[in-house]
């Protein structure tokens, strides 16, 4: 039996549901990922009736409000981003992208999923339970997280804690199989400089999750310990109706440094394959080869590294030391310097390129946009004296939706428009799509534009309701009405885009196997969709970088990885760094 | 190649197709990951311990008699039985390099035996310490100690249930000198981790001022 062989599935369970295939995996990953954000995108909507509408609903009281509004946001960042981000994209592409038949550790991959979706499970489960899921906010913080008074302490909380640790789990399983599969299964003569930046972005966020995922874990066992063996890691000497507690001396300040020294990391878990997964859309839909690749890797890495220590920037006003935040604020200011010079580089890839506005393009595009929109208000937050009236305001909720909500959901999107072809030998439709993209990039801007204001009036994020608070003007309610209307309508939207996934699988225009005419392996297969094993008898070999468009000397304007050759007209066009 | 060299690379420019390609051992690399998740993970709870060891209801475990941990011959001997067991995986190791499986089995075997009586150790310990009346929440202390021993034990309990695996054949794995390599790396992991542990867990409380000083959490 040769090596292809042996990647041939057998029955119908092992190929679609027990599979060991990363193609299939990545589908199932994805699937249930956008279903849950399906899920958490209904409790937005949930929640924006009540803030548009105040009174209106009966059923959302302020109870089922802070449960909306904590599931809504651990769901959206950790079940439905990372997840998508990492089992996703990480899973389909990374193999197809470096030359390998599979991930390195199949069996593993497989029960990584099986095991995220158990985590979902119990999230989930949670809904289901006496008194609700947790209303503790998403982060979870002691010693109101365990506390009676706060919705689900009694069942809620566990579950999310113990769901929390079976995620962690299934990611590092994930997480060690992507890492190894990129450092040790590429194909002959892919070497690290000529992966993709898709896989450059998900291989360093995979090892900002094997190194920050801990972290959460560390918290989430302690406050298990805490709520139900009565242990006093986080939990103080305190009052609970009016009863003096068993717990003593605990400190809540250091569950906050666990929970942010694994929460900042995350946004770059889903930022930086966002940042790869753009360049490579920006660059075949502009025909251009990237600008500044070594630099474009480069600033992976050092966000990557600077993630690490800039965490306590959201712990300004939490009471520590406060040359704590001198440093942070420090370390906060020097990250954006890479991530600057990332969007830098994308705006240069566009000049004088030739560009298609494609699904794929419109939706990178309208990520720079955001992303640098989102970005310029993380400065004025990164400044301790900027951030201390802004914090606990509606300016942050504004900004984090605009950076970590909004931008890697267009990027989401704009991949999916791109890779759909591929995975399923179809184009979605273009009619369907635009209306999404449209309804998606204006509505989401008429959604958080307006929230900035709100933050800057004193407007406070989290309440259920702002009755009688003098400081903010009746007219802060008409604009409310207009968020969660615009809100709404986004979220219809989206339904568009479900349709037109499952119409396009069935009725899509054929896709050929390479429709973007891009350079890349994944495009370079023998079958489309690819089947298992990927490359039939013989594995590619790659004799060039991802970026060869637009090469003088060349009829066609792309050049594949896998074209035997050396360029006869010259090295590529472009500015070199 | 250094990350550094890496880095330098200029893709664009023409470059033979070397014939080699990236593969190596995928086993041990996976393998060094995870204990480097593993080793983060723990380094994450010492944080935690120094950082609660700050405060002013901290009691330590085996300073005076009557302390939990003041006698500690009991985890002197499971440590007896990890360090044991390592050792037989070092001989099974270096007997499947020599193609001396009929050893490499037997050391195996005896590897698993000495973690399996480590475990149990642990657990008699555990089970010592509640009839003494040192519960869970009794102190902060007592509680990072009943978290980080029954964590430990979680790591030695899994690979212990894949050398229960390999040892009753499944997958036919013993024969694969690799395979013994990668459990014997596992072992000696757990072997280190166990003896940082233990000095971390009964080190005096100057110990832990000094470390936290030194990290700034003082």
């Amino acid at each position: 039996m040769n090596e292809h062989d042996q990647h041939q599935p057998g029955s119908f369970f092992t190929r679609y549901i027990w599979s060991q295939d990363h193609k299939v995996i990545a589908i199932q990953y994805s699937i249930t990922a956008i279903f849950v954000g399906l899920i958490a995108l209904g409790l937005s909507a949930l929640m924006r009736l009540q803030l548009g509408f105040p009174g209106t609903f009966d059923f959302i009281d302020a109870s089922s409000y802070y449960q909306y509004v904590t599931m809504h946001g651990m769901i959206m960042v950790i079940y439905l981003l990372t997840a998508l981000f990492l089992g996703g994209f990480g899973n389909y592409l990374i193999p197809l992208m470096v030359g390998a038949r599979d991930m390195v550790f199949p069996y593993v991959n497989m029960l990584s999923y099986w095991v995220y979706l158990l985590a979902v499970i119990v999230l989930l489960a949670s809904f289901f339970v006496p008194g609700g899921p947790t209303g503790a906010g998403w982060t979870l913080y002691p010693p109101q997280a365990i506390l009676q008074g706060t919705p689900g302490a009694d069942w809620g909380i566990v579950l999310m804690l113990i769901s929390l640790a079976i995620f962690i789990v299934a990611a590092t399983m994930g997480g060690l199989n992507y890492v190894t599969t990129v450092l040790q299964a590429r194909a002959r003569g892919m070497t690290m400089m000529r992966m993709p930046l898709t896989v450059w972005g998900i291989f360093m966020a995979t090892i900002l999750a094997l190194l920050a995922f801990p972290a959460l874990f560390v918290s989430a066992i302690m406050m298990l310990f805490d709520k139900l063996a009565g242990t006093s890691f986080f939990m103080p000497a305190i009052l609970s109706m009016g009863q003096p507690l068993d717990h003593e001396g605990g400190s809540p300040i250091l569950f906050q440094h666990l929970f942010w020294f694994f929460g900042h990391p995350e946004v770059y878990i889903v930022a930086l394959p966002a940042f790869g997964i753009v360049s490579d859309l920006i660059s075949t839909h502009a025909r251009k080869n990237i600008f500044g690749y070594r630099m474009m890797v480069w600033a992976i890495v050092i966000i990557g590294v600077l993630s690490f220590v800039v965490w306590a920037h959201h712990m300004y006003v939490s009471g520590m030391n406060p040359y704590f935040g001198y440093f942070f604020a420090t370390t906060t200011l020097i990250i954006a310097v890479p991530t600057a010079i990332k969007v830098y580089n994308w705006v240069l890839t566009l000049w004088r390129g030739n560009i298609h506005l494609t699904l794929p393009m419109l939706f990178a595009l309208a990520f720079v946009a955001t992303f640098t929109v989102g970005g310029l208000t993380g400065l004025f937050l990164g400044n301790v004296v900027v951030d201390l009236p802004l914090s606990d305001t509606y300016f942050v909720v504004a900004h984090f939706h605009m950076v970590m909500g909004v931008s890697p959901i267009l990027v989401i999107f704009g991949g999916i428009y791109h890779w759909y072809p591929k995975i399923t030998g179809r184009m979605l439709n273009e009619r369907l799509g635009q209306w999404h993209f449209w309804g998606t990039f204006l509505g989401t801007y008429a959604i958080y534009f307006p929230m900035h204001y709100l933050g800057v009036l004193g407007v406070p994020r989290r309440y259920y309701a702002f009755e009688n608070y003098d400081f903010i003007p009746e007219s802060a309610q008409a604009l409310n009405v207009f968020i969660t209307v615009a809100a709404i309508l986004v979220a219809l939207i989206q339904l568009l885009f479900i349709f037109n996934l499952v119409w396009s699988l069935f009725r899509g225009r054929e896709a050929g196997s390479n429709p973007w005419q891009a350079t890349t392996l994944e495009w370079q297969t023998e079958t489309t969709p690819p089947g298992h094993g990927n490359w039939g008898r013989e594995l590619p070999v790659c004799y060039r970088w991802a970026y060869d468009y637009s090469v003088p000397g060349y009829e066609q304007d792309f050049l594949p990885q896998n074209m035997p050759g050396t360029h006869s007209a010259g090295e590529p066009a472009g500015v070199r760094v | 190649m250094s990350l550094l060299q890496v880095l330098r690379e200029k893709p664009w420019q023409a470059q033979a197709v070397s014939a080699s390609t990236s593969g190596g051992n995928v086993g041990r690399t996976g393998l060094k990951i995870l204990l480097g998740v593993i080793s983060v993970l723990f380094l994450l709870f010492f944080v935690a311990f120094l950082m609660r060891s700050q405060y002013p209801d901290w009691q330590p475990l085996a300073e005076e008699p009557g302390q939990p941990l003041y006698n500690k011959s009991a985890l002197w001997l499971n440590t007896i039985y990890l360090g044991v067991a390592s050792l037989m995986f070092q001989w099974a190791s270096r007997s499947a390099g020599r193609s001396n499986w009929r050893t490499a089995r037997v050391g195996m075997l005896l590897g698993g035996l000495f973690a399996a009586a480590f475990v149990g150790g642990q657990w008699m310990f555990w089970q010592e310490l509640q009839s003494q009346g040192f519960l869970v929440n009794d102190s902060p202390a007592l509680s990072f100690f009943y978290l980080l021993t029954g964590l430990h034990a979680v790591h030695v309990l899994a690979g212990l249930l894949v050398w229960l695996l390999s040892m009753l054949g499944l997958a036919g794995r013993l024969h694969r000198t690799d395979f013994v390599r990668l459990c014997t790396l596992y072992w000696h992991f757990l072997l280190l981790l166990w003896l940082v542990l233990f000095g971390f867990l009964v080190s005096k409380p100057e110990t832990y001022d000094a470390i936290a000083a030194f990290c700034g959490l003082g």
